[in-house]
């Protein structure tokens, strides 16, 4: 076959065939009215298989894709799913709530008659355990299962002691916020724990307690911060304690305090007069 | 070379027009050539390694076909240039056993396609390069008339050889009906309807390959007897034969 060669750029030469078709070529080196014998004819450029072969690879990509997602979905809906532990509330009515890792509770029924009519038509799936237990405070409160001096016991169980401890150490304080004092919150635990003083934890409202009477009960009292208010000092009537400094000193002691006068208690400054030490023995 | 930004624009403005595209193609020689010189792991020599050559025309093909979606055009182009060449490899290792015209047979520089007759010879003997040049030109110009050029002509040109046979049928049947090639000339327009009804062809196969049938037709009006004679194999459809 020979080629007449009929156009040529610098890239490219057109070129008419024997048989009458007209080839766009490499030049190699052609001049226009040459007739070659051979010519450079390129396979077609092939969008069409290259194309097939990307949606094939782009299917394969999608479907990768795709069965991640899948996984993910797997992986998180069994995280979610799985309960992480299971949070004891009781009131009267007793409830309980599993929770998963991410604090959301993702079961609650009620451990006894009234727990049941406390969650019946209750919603919890899915909130977060904290606003849980607030709510159904309120509910205990309104349908009379939660008096003024009512009592809420929260225990948290799990495997996982450290998610244990802080979540019941957070519910417990929530629950305190939340009901503002007007109900008794108690935990399962051993020494004395959100009472005030004998609490480690600094965020816990401090309160007097009755500390260290009730050692044989594992369940610790919780006193929240109550409207009481505290009394105004009272002149001090009885032998000072050797407690704190106060105007306890008449000036015979051979301590430093105070001696020069402002042990007597006839003073008319608000200090002490240990008769809030009194109180707090016989407390 | 353009600015980055300035390729996707100049690559658009060349598409459709093969000389806008070719200069296109001499602005990026520096980028052909280092593209081509991984391929070869050596510097390409102008005009003796084919493979630059390749390379150009493959540049040149990805102007034509780049399209803004595939990414951007620098690297469409690095990879049409890998591949050509990747082609045109396996071609010549293909021919590897085929003696070259242009081997050298002796040490005075004598060739092979110097001591045998061929028929390229023979075409050469009925008129000279220039001539053939001359009338190539009035072709083009004729074409022109049309709004045709020789690479508009080229893409139009039929792949199969079926529809290349079809197409031959029509230059039949257009040759038997003189008319037909007068109305072409006259109008300026493919007599379409009229080449459907007396050749027997698809009018669809003929407004797919109208400027490759318009070009075909023209080279049989008035004139143009190197190319006719060149076309050796077109006056008889269905095969090769002598005029």
């Amino acid at each position: 076959m020979t080629y007449l060669v009929l156009e040529c750029g610098l890239s490219y030469a057109v070129v008419l065939s024997d048989d009458g078709r007209y080839l766009t070529v490499p030049n190699l080196g052609y001049q226009v009215g040459e007739t070659l014998s051979e010519v450079v004819v390129l396979p077609e450029a092939t969008p069409e298989p290259r194309r097939r072969l990307s949606v094939v690879h782009g299917r394969a990509l999608r479907a990768l894709a795709a069965a991640a997602c899948l996984c993910a979905l797997a992986a998180g809906g069994a995280a979610w799913q799985s309960p992480m532990g299971t949070v004891h509330m009781s009131i009267n009515p007793e409830v309980s709530a599993d929770v998963n890792r991410f604090d959301r509770v993702v079961a609650l029924e009620g451990d006894n008659d009234d727990g049941q009519a406390l969650v019946d038509g209750y919603w919890a799936y899915g909130k977060d355990i904290r606003t849980v237990t607030n709510e159904l405070a309120d509910r205990a409160e309104d349908m009379g299962y939660l008096d003024e001096d009512g009592t809420i016991e929260i225990d948290v169980t799990s495997q996982n002691d450290e998610w244990r401890i802080v979540l019941e150490d957070q519910l417990i304080e929530e629950l305190v916020i939340h009901v503002d004092g007007s109900v008794t919150v108690q935990r399962y635990g051993a020494g004395a724990e959100n009472t005030g003083e004998g609490s480690d934890d600094p965020m816990l409202p401090a309160a007097g307690t009755d500390e260290g009477d009730d050692g044989d009960d594992k369940r610790q009292e919780v006193v929240v911060p109550t409207a009481e208010v505290p009394e105004q000092p009272q002149p001090a009537t009885e032998t000072p304690t050797a407690a704190a400094p106060s105007n306890q000193a008449h000036g015979d002691d051979d301590d430093d305090w105070d001696d020069d006068g402002w042990g007597s208690d006839d003073d008319d400054d608000d200090w002490d007069d240990d008769e809030d030490d009194d109180d707090d023995e016989e407390d | 070379m353009g600015r980055p930004s300035d390729i996707g624009r100049r690559v658009r403005a060349a598409q459709g027009n093969a000389r806008k595209a070719d200069d296109l193609v001499r602005d990026y020689l520096p980028f052909i050539k280092a593209e081509t010189a991984k391929f070869l792991s050596r510097p390409p020599i102008e005009g003796r390694d084919d493979e630059l050559s390749i390379a150009l025309f493959a540049f040149h093909e990805a102007i034509m076909s780049y399209d803004g979606k595939r990414g951007a055009f620098i690297p469409f182009a690095a990879r049409a240039i890998r591949n050509r060449l990747i082609d045109f490899t396996r071609r010549e290792a293909r021919h590897a056993h085929t003696v070259s015209l242009d081997q050298p047979l002796d040490e005075e520089g004598g060739t092979l396609g110097d001591n045998i007759g061929t028929e390229t010879a023979e075409l050469h003997d009925l008129g000279d390069r220039e001539a053939t040049r001359q009338e190539i030109a009035s072709y083009a110009a004729a074409l022109s008339e049309y709004g045709i050029a020789f690479v508009d002509v080229a893409e139009s040109c039929p792949k199969q050889e079926r529809t290349l046979d079809a197409c031959r049928r029509v230059l039949a049947c257009a040759r038997e009906n003189p008319e037909l090639l007068d109305k072409l000339e006259s109008s300026k327009k493919l007599p379409m309807a009229a080449l459907a009804k007396k050749s027997g062809i698809d009018r669809k196969t003929l407004e797919r390959h109208r400027r490759y049938l318009v070009a075909l037709l023209v080279a049989y009006t008035n004139g143009f007897e190197i190319i006719r004679g060149h076309l050796r194999a077109v006056a008889v459809p269905g095969g090769r034969s002598a005029q």
